[in-house]
């Protein structure tokens, strides 16, 4: 179980978390929602121990450290590999490294998503990129998998393969935090959703109780932020009554 | 043994050629340090007077002590030696070039593997330079000595 107690996050002028508690258990897929700004990448990055923060962050009950942080990998749009080092080249690394490193999936992923494993990847496309990033991630062979929108730049196709691929591999032992705008797009694949509004969990619902009240992920995301869909007519209005 | 030289430095930069440039810095600090020897026997050279079409040494000549010889010779080891925490630094920055690997590095079990590839081949080069300054100066010493009137 990965839990967060009451974790505050202070930047200079602005509190980037304020006291998120949150629960992940074992097998779960949870998608991490919130407007940009909101915290989401704060909060993958103090759980990694990125940043400095107040409050706790337990790993099946211990805090997170040097000798049980091989549990926790993480995907982010920023690309945390090694740009002039080739697939290969990491999956050495990663072996070196890490010595639940899952080499066949690692294998299965490079075939699948059909990326050569000799060129540096700063060679690749930006879609290849992102792939590669993930890829990573899913073969460190994590408990606790965190992607911080890691299709940012995919066409739709390579986060449908993605998609498929997620839901095909994962074994219930393993649980993922995805954090993303896609809301549609994953609300078929993850089981949970958590929302986050200037630092605060604000919404915390599973799949299943949005199913049983006959909601969908879209509708509730706008009924806990207010969305106000009047808002744009609002000001389009009042732009052409200027004119 | 053969040393991996790509264990020393940030994953994707060529080890080798690392480890060259800092080489190149050692080299060149040492290959300023011989301007001591140009000193040193152009001093020489100044005690002797003509006579005649001879050079003699008059008697009571004496060279310039040997640290106003040996001064300044150093000065680009300790130049290289001072500029190996900025090296450091930029290779630690190596790992913000396109991309966020920092944030691998800082998340491995082995959270000494980041100090590694980014102290070891300063640290070894500034010690290289310590130490060459002092062989140096014990080898210039002895070389005075031996010229010495």
């Amino acid at each position: 179980m990965l839990e967060l107690i009451k974790l505050t996050k202070k930047y200079r002028t602005a509190m980037a978390l304020q006291n998120v508690n949150l629960r992940l258990e074992r097998g779960e897929i949870v998608g991490l929602f919130g407007e940009n700004g909101a915290g989401k990448t704060t909060l993958m990055k103090c759980v990694l121990g990125l940043l400095p923060y107040e409050g706790q962050v337990l790993l099946d009950g211990a805090p997170v450290t040097g000798k049980n942080i091989e549990k926790l990998s993480f995907a982010t749009c920023e690309h945390s590999y090694f740009p002039n080092l080739s697939a290969q080249g990491h999956r050495e690394f990663y072996q070196g490294q890490f010595p639940t490193f899952r080499e066949k999936r690692f294998e299965t992923l490079m075939e699948f998503f059909e990326l050569p494993p000799h060129k540096p990847i700063r060679s690749f496309s930006t879609g290849q990129r992102n792939q590669f990033e993930v890829l990573l991630a899913l073969s460190q062979g994590a408990d606790y998998i965190l992607m911080d929108e890691p299709f940012a730049g995919n066409d739709v196709f390579n986060r449908e393969d993605f998609y498929k691929v997620l839901l095909g591999i994962l074994e219930p032992t393993e649980t993922v935090l995805l954090s993303t705008h896609l809301l549609e797009e994953v609300e078929q694949f993850i089981g949970r959703a958590v929302l986050l509004h200037r630092g605060r969990v604000v919404g915390d619902v599973s799949m299943l109780e949005l199913q049983d009240q006959g909601r969908d992920l879209m509708s509730y995301v706008k009924n806990v932020f207010r969305y106000r869909a009047d808002r744009a007519a609002k000001a389009l209005e009042q732009l052409s009554a200027e004119d | 043994m053969k040393l991996d030289w790509n264990r020393y430095v940030p994953l994707g930069m060529d080890g080798k050629k690392v480890r060259n440039w800092f080489a190149l810095a050692l080299g060149i600090g040492m290959g300023y340090s011989l301007r001591f020897l140009l000193r040193l026997f152009s001093a020489r050279w100044d005690l002797y007077v003509w006579q005649g079409n001879r050079r003699v040494m008059p008697p009571g000549a004496v060279l310039p002590p040997f640290g106003e010889l040996l001064e300044g010779s150093f000065v680009l080891l300790v130049v290289a030696a001072a500029c190996m925490p900025l090296a450091a630094l930029g290779l630690y920055g190596y790992h913000y070039l396109e991309g966020r690997s920092i944030y691998t590095m800082r998340r491995l079990p082995n959270r000494r593997e980041l100090w590694r590839r980014c102290l070891t081949l300063p640290a070894w080069t500034a010690l290289a330079c310590g130490l060459a300054a002092l062989a140096l100066t014990g080898l210039y010493a002895l070389i005075y000595l031996a010229v010495k009137p």
